[in-house]
């Protein structure tokens, strides 16, 4: 029996970033293709993160990695050892960074079930090189993946390699290629990059966008000191919106302090999967703060 | 980055008239503060085991503002599976009182391995680069402006250095730039060099390496176990091994790092127990270090630690050995 995952998934516009199924099979193959058509350097992250999958499964209430030997073809799963024949086991496939996903078809021998069980719920990401994950080692490490993961959402995501990334993202929403309502949305506002022209005529609308297309929204960045005056700009610009509790706005730039600078960057410019986890934690505490329903 | 032909030729981007050069490999003194550590201790037979054999890490000091590196890595060795900023990073650090604080990281692209680059520089700032995790250089150059001058940095205290046995994890796989490598992170954080041995899959826990080790003396020592299949089946070896080495003489302290996914089978193993009660050995357990819900994010596959974990495990042990 072949399921393919791709045409299974609801249309989108945007990258899906999990693809989940449950499965009371424990052995079958993952067959994928995927494109990687790109010249440009990526020194900052590993070859798994740009081109290749990553599985994970649940045990026990917990995710675990898949030892997967890849050849960017097949991988062959076999968790007869893991789990109990009785026992449905849930998979989680992150597609590669970089490369795109052509074909994601899981084979399972006949007589099994399979269901593709997406998150209900749907988690919209949007940002510009640390969404996109410059700088980590695995497409699961990713804060936005493992949030989706413990939360149980579906992300998609809008992220750019693109200093000026807020406009890209304002057009996406103009051109009506968000077309659904997401439960939450995280929106990176790392802008201190970006030119003065871009943020004054695309920030405010951005959020606006944000708010409207997802019930709950947060806005990050992080910003290293010398910039300070940029995140009190960006504070002045979001004031009037920070009414309430749909929208939340966290100050990340403790990653460029002395004390996690060296741990969690490579440069100003990039975040490694460090920052991503302590990034994941700072939001998990605020979602549950709040209590939005996790 | 300039990419080169031959490491002869003239970098187009720079005049190199203006510059001088010196063969880092020819003035090893200058540049590596164990250079000759292991020829000089005969700890394992096959130099194999190690990628870097004059050191991890370079340093030096000089007064020129700009730095060029000339370099030459060995063809078809690259692990592309990594990132290039680790395989064949050059990770650069200034240290202030005993801090190292990061300064850029280069790496060349693709095929390229000869390639030169430039860096700007605070005239006698101490400078630490931490060479490629996986690849092997065949010849490096430091070429410092005309009428200045380089030497050795004043961080090079001739201490001597923290060994660390293990595999590809020692050596650095699956961390996003060469000097986040859990060996090279304690050496930052201790200030000392860091000699790695390793072999890809796992160095061979037998009495002859336990015997070897434990006649090692004035080093602190850190050994990366991982348990495989065999060594599950084979639980009397790690022992024995475990054993001979904790009962050596030297009073020099010990870890051992058992990356460990199967510690419920072992850990009523009464190896456990005695390594306890001595005061300068100590065993890791890698899973212990975090919650059971951080399992997703502490490793890639079941092998290769996150740099999250790498990071938390190197707490764990300049804990132990600070």
């Amino acid at each position: 029996m072949i399921i393919d995952l791709l045409s299974t998934a609801e249309e989108s516009f945007l990258k899906k970033y999990a693809y989940k199924f449950k499965t009371d099979c424990t052995k079958f193959d993952i067959k994928y293709n995927i494109t990687t058509e790109y010249s440009r350097n990526y020194p900052q992250i590993s070859l798994n993160a740009r081109e290749e999958i990553q599985v994970l499964y649940k045990i026990k209430d917990h995710w675990n990695n898949y030892n997967a030997k890849a050849n960017q073809e097949t991988i062959s799963i076999d968790l007869s050892k893991e789990i109990s024949s009785e026992e449905h086991v849930e998979i989680i496939i992150h597609p590669p960074i970089v490369g795109d996903l052509t074909k994601l078809n899981i084979e399972i021998p006949q007589g099994f079930d399979i269901q593709i069980n997406d998150f209900q719920e749907k988690i919209l990401v949007a940002g510009g090189v640390h969404t996109y994950g410059m700088g980590i080692n695995a497409a699961g490490t990713m804060f936005s993946n493992i949030i989706a993961r413990k939360m149980n959402l579906t992300p998609y995501h809008l992220s750019f390699l693109d200093r000026n990334f807020l406009d890209k993202i304002d057009n996406y929403f103009v051109e009506d290629k968000i077309d659904c309502k997401y439960e939450y949305g995280i929106l990176e506002l790392d802008y201190y990059k970006q030119d003065d022209f871009i943020v004054d005529n695309f920030l405010l609308k951005t959020v606006r966008h944000m708010l409207k297309h997802c019930n709950k929204v947060i806005c990050w960045y992080t910003i290293p000191r010398y910039y300070k005056e940029k995140q009190y700009e960006l504070f002045y610009t979001l004031d009037p919106l920070l009414n309430g509790d749909k929208l939340i706005l966290k100050d990340m730039s403790f990653l460029h302090d002395s004390e996690f600078f060296d741990r969690c960057t490579s440069s100003n410019n990039f975040i490694n999967d460090y920052a991503n986890i302590l990034i994941y934690k700072i939001i998990k505490e605020d979602m549950e703060r709040l209590q939005w329903n996790i | 980055m300039e990419y080169l032909n031959s490491i002869d030729e003239n970098i187009r981007s720079v005049n190199e008239k203006e510059y001088m050069f010196i063969d880092v490999f020819q003035n090893k003194d200058l540049f590596f503060e164990n250079y000759d550590y292991i020829d000089n201790n005969s700890i394992i037979d096959e130099k194999s085991l190690n990628y870097n054999i004059y050191g991890n890490r370079m340093q030096f000091s000089t007064t020129s503002k700009k730095i060029v590196f000339k370099v030459e890595l060995k063809a078809n060795t690259t692990n592309l599976k990594l990132a290039d900023w680790n395989s064949r990073g050059f990770d650069v650090y200034k240290i202030k009182n005993n801090k190292y604080y990061h300064k850029t990281v280069f790496a060349p692209f693709g095929n390229n391995n000869i390639f030169s680059e430039v860096i700007s520089n605070t005239p006698n700032d101490d400078l630490c680069v931490f060479l490629p995790n996986f690849m092997h250089i065949q010849k490096i150059f430091i070429g410092i402006e005309r009428n200045n001058t380089i030497k050795k940095s004043k961080n090079m205290n001739n201490e001597n250095p923290i060994l660390f046995f293990g595999n590809s994890i020692t050596q650095g796989a699956s961390v996003s730039r060469s000097g986040n490598s859990y060996p090279n992170i304690i050496s930052r954080e201790l200030n000392k060099d860091a000699i790695i041995f390793y072999k890809t899959k796992q160095i061979e826990i037998n009495k002859q390496l336990a015997e070897k080790i434990s006649l090692i003396n004035n080093n602190d020592i850190v050994i990366l176990i991982s348990l495989n299949q065999y060594l599950i089946n084979h639980i009397h070896t790690l022992e024995e091994f475990i054993s001979i080495i904790s009962e050596s003489k030297t009073d020099r302290k010990i870890i051992f790092l058992i990356d460990d996914t199967s510690i419920r089978k072992l850990e009523n193993y009464h190896y456990r127990k005695n390594i306890h009660n001595r005061k300068n050995r100590v065993i890791i357990y890698f899973n212990e270090l975090f919650d059971e819900d951080e399992l997703d994010y502490i490793k890639y596959d079941d092998n290769h630690f996150s740099e999250y974990a790498t990071y938390i495990l190197s707490d764990k042990i300049c804990e132990f050995l600070g």
